[in-house]
């Protein structure tokens, strides 16, 4: 194994070496050189040095210039550098929220770990991991975690890396990373190669008679032919690949046995994991031990591992600005709502243009509160933020991958509670309301033309039929269905809102007053009005 | 944190070796080649060793004297010979490497070289050490390193003050002659630059100052001047110049006494208005010159003799400085006869 590691060490620094060794060289010849004359002559030799090292230094920088930028194709050079296990550093245990991926992941790197075991047995050795996942959910950490626990070398780089102008320039550094790997892995044992975001090089192959595309082409092929190589070779190379799009994006050949032999799917953690991921980065912050970690889990539902981080993060900033020592839910909410709607803008309105605003958001909130099965309200606001003068924002109950009629209905009445609330008090209504339109007539047409919903017997997915094949008939049908349900949602709201018109002028008052209310005010509110109605419940 | 720890012991060790190249290049650097408790040794060493010169050494404060015997050291025209000029150098080589490598403050040598056959004359050159660094460094030219020593030829003094006091001896037909030469003659110091010498095996040397050294220097080159000069040479015949450091009153000032013959009527002409002008600005010219040359202020003025016209001129230090920058011109400075 020594003298594989001095080969292996030899062949990936030996320029190093060498100028190590020509430096040394030189070195002894000036100190036994400087040690045979007299020291007058010496110190005069001495003086002088500083100046040849500055004018050596000088002119070695312009030669390496000139060599890199000219004669050496400087284009092609990888900028990755070997990254040795150790130095990555990423332990299994950080890995926090996506357990499943990591029950997937660890049988991997038992396969890695456990390679001779495999080939004496005649197993086939995994060549190709890829991790696919929306953009913030650990691939990257992972694979990290694997190269650690693995303690093999990992040699990272980024798919657009790869991407150039100019043809096989791309290719080119290809054939140089899975040299450098290969070598790692005859030193080593084995080694990981990373690629991120693999879809820039990994989408399928175009071809165009222009010649288009042919650079990704030219560097996914070589890609293809590096990763076959690998079977042929001794060196055990693992490459994973890591893309946020969806699979079907990316080129069947990479795909197929052989290649990306292992597919882990990572996805965006569950109420467990986020509770676990909101507890390791409280962690590394001061903050209110009193703080429910649980709540504040359910609260941040659908949130990547990144998005926690960044919640933590943001909350830690929102918390120094105010010069207060801990983090208090208060912060995280601030975070949340920062991240999600955006900072705050004062805009000046006029006193009936802030009046209608909290009407209109007022409309949303009591919709929203007493009609919609799976959404809670998150805060309400009348603070202007990016185009809008106010907001309600919303926060699913439960994580859910379906939706029901029911809910989608209940979306579509929500959006319209602020048209409604306008028309209740002014008897008129403001362009405000057009993005809610845009979102219930898009969620109406949706529910009709797409999955079957309306009232009439057609029933299937005609988006999809064109629209020259459909009939007059189908189509108006269709569009009366949406037209139902559109006015239908009106009349439930306008019922909904006329009864509950003291409780819709109550939030308006307290938006005047406090320009945002939080869930729990929401609910304290609506829970007063109700125990009056029904004292029971008090 | 491992990572940078780790970078960070990377750039350590790369540091610490860094480090210790440099500390060995300045160990190697330090420490001077003749230390100063071996500097007679080491002149003698290098002549023998390198030239197969016997020399001898003598080392009076801060100057080092050098005499080598050399067999023919004169030609039939009473000039140095050419082997004999050859060996002076060797010597003066060795000299100048001992004396630039060495921790032993020397400032002047003195190489005396005799013809053992006849050693009532010797040859005498001086050299400040720091001039040789200076031309080493490239800070004066070859030339001006060369009109920087001092060269003369002339009569041993002590074989002289000897032959003299024997012919006295003689004449008054006393024996003791040998006696009161050993007792009163024969001390190795002498007061001035102009009795340094070697005779009977013994230095007759002192520890040379730079204002005397200087004098004599400056008396050199404007004889030189005289000599070389076409205009000069056509005007003057120079019969002699000496060059002298002086104290007086707790003053230092030099002094130089110059005796220019006028050859021609223009020469005389000058002559008959009672100026020696030409003398004059040639002399302070050089003066200021090399004392600017050698940035050298421990003196009060300049004193400049013309022996024709026994007119002597006066320059302070700041009016020679004046001088050289062109501020005044010499009508301008004082002066009176003796």
């Amino acid at each position: 194994m020594f003298s594989r590691r001095f080969k292996m060490y030899f062949q990936l620094h030996w320029i190093k070496a060498a100028i190590a060794t020509v430096f040394f060289s030189l070195v002894f010849l000036l100190v036994w050189g400087l040690s045979r004359i007299e020291s007058f002559y010496r110190q005069m030799q001495l003086i002088q040095i500083p100046m040849y090292i500055l004018m050596g230094v000088i002119n070695a920088a312009v030669f390496v210039f000139m060599w890199l930028f000219f004669l050496r194709g400087g284009m092609t050079k990888i900028a990755a550098g070997k990254v040795r296990a150790a130095d990555v550093n990423v332990k299994w245990d950080d890995v926090i929220g996506i357990d499943e991926a990591k029950e997937e992941a660890w049988e991997v790197l038992q396969l890695i770990k456990d390679r001779t075991m495999l080939k004496k047995i005649g197993g086939k050795i995994i060549r190709g991991i890829l991790m696919v996942g929306p953009p913030g959910c650990g691939k990257t950490y992972l694979a990290k975690a694997i190269a650690t626990e693995a303690k093999i070398p990992f040699l990272p780089m980024a798919a657009s890396e790869f991407t150039e102008i100019f043809v096989g320039v791309g290719a080119s550094k290809i054939r140089k990373l899975f040299k450098r790997a290969r070598l790692m892995a005859y030193g080593y044992g084995a080694c990981i190669v990373f690629i991120d975001e693999l879809d820039a090089i990994g989408r399928q192959r175009s071809f165009s008679m222009y010649g288009g595309g042919q650079e990704t082409n030219t560097t996914q092929n070589q890609l293809l032919v590096e990763m076959d190589g690998l079977k042929d070779k001794q060196e055990n190379v693992i490459v994973i690949g890591a893309t946020n799009a969806a699979e079907g994006i990316l080129d069947p050949a990479l795909l197929r046995p052989g290649r990306f032999d292992r597919k882990v799917y990572i996805d965006i953690p569950g109420v467990e994991g986020r509770e676990k991921l909101f507890r390791y980065y409280l962690g590394k912050v001061t903050h209110d031990p009193s703080l429910d970690i649980g709540r504040l889990a359910r609260k941040a539902i659908h949130k990547s591992p990144a998005d926690v981080e960044n919640i933590v993060k943001e909350a830690a900033l929102i918390a120094t600005r105010y010069k207060k020592d801990i983090i208090t839910m208060d912060e995280i909410s601030e975070a949340i709502e920062r991240i999600d709607m955006g900072a705050k803008r004062r805009r000046r309105m006029t006193a009936r243009e802030r009046e209608m605003t909290a009407y209109h958001e007022s409309g949303h909130l009591v919709a929203l509160y007493r009609l919609h099965p799976t959404e809670d309200v998150f805060k309400a606001s009348i603070i202007s933020r990016k185009e809008s003068l106010g907001v309600v924002h919303t926060s699913p109950r439960e994580e859910e991958y379906t939706r029901s009629k029911e809910s989608f209905l209940a979306d579509i009445k929500v959006a319209l509670g602020g048209y409604v609330a306008e028309k209740l008090q002014y008897g008129t209504t403001s362009s405000g309301v057009s993005s809610d339109f845009k979102n219930a007539m898009t969620k109406a047409h949706l529910m009709v033309w797409m999955l079957g919903m309306g009232e009439s017997e057609l029933v299937g997915d005609y988006t999809i039929v064109p629209k020259e094949q459909l009939s007059e008939k189908v189509r108006e049908k269709l569009n009366d269905d949406t037209s139902k349900i559109f006015s239908n949602c009106i009349k439930d709201v306008e019922a909904l809102l006329k009864k509950e018109k003291h409780i819709l002028d109550r939030f308006v008052k307290e938006l005047l007053d406090r320009d945002e209310i939080d869930y729990d005010d929401v609910k304290e509110i609506f829970d007063e009005y109700d125990s009056r109605k029904d004292p029971a419940k008090k | 944190m491992n990572m940078i720890l780790g970078r960070i012991r990377q750039r350590s060790r790369a540091a610490v070796a860094g480090l210790a190249a440099i500390y060995v290049l300045s160990q190697v650097g330090c420490g001077p080649t003749y230390p100063k408790e071996i500097v007679d040794e080491a002149i003698v060493q290098l002549c023998k060793e390198e030239y197969a010169l016997d020399v001898k050494v003598k080392i009076i404060g801060n100057t080092v004297g050098v005499y080598i015997p050399i067999e023919n050291l004169f030609d039939n025209a009473l000039a140095i010979s050419g082997e004999a000029a050859e060996k002076i150098n060797d010597v003066l080589l060795s000299v100048s490497r001992v004396t630039l490598s060495t921790d032993a403050a020397l400032n002047f040598y003195i190489v005396i070289a005799q013809d053992p056959i006849l050693p009532e004359v010797e040859v005498i050159l001086i050299r400040y050490v720091r001039d040789i660094k200076m031309l080493h460094f490239n800070q004066i030219s070859r030339g001006e390193f060369g009109r920087r020593m001092i060269i003369d030829i002339k009569l041993t003094p002590q074989a002289q003050k000897e032959k003299v006091l024997r012919g006295v001896f003689d004449k008054l037909n006393i024996s003791k002659a040998d006696e009161f030469i050993q007792e009163y003659l024969r001390t190795s110091e002498v007061s001035t630059i102009g009795d340094i010498g070697y005779w009977n095996d013994i230095f007759y040397m002192k520890d040379i100052g730079m204002g005397e050294f200087l004098s004599l220097q400056i008396a050199d080159r404007i004889k030189g001047k005289f000599i070389t000069d076409d205009s000069l040479k056509e005007s003057y015949r120079l019969t002699a110049i000496k060059g002298e450091f002086l104290q007086e009153g707790g003053r230092s000032f030099f002094r130089f006494s110059i005796n220019a013959q006028p050859l021609n009527i223009e020469a005389m002409g000058l002559e008959s208005e009672g100026g020696s002008e030409v003398v004059f600005e040639t002399a302070v010219q050089e003066i200021a010159d090399v004392i600017h040359g050698y940035k050298y202020d421990a003196f009060w003025n300049v004193e400049v003799v013309d022996m024709i016209s026994q007119q002597v001129l006066f320059a302070a230090q700041q009016e020679l400085e004046d001088f050289r920058k062109k501020r005044i011109n010499v009508e301008e400075l004082r002066r009176w006869y003796r």
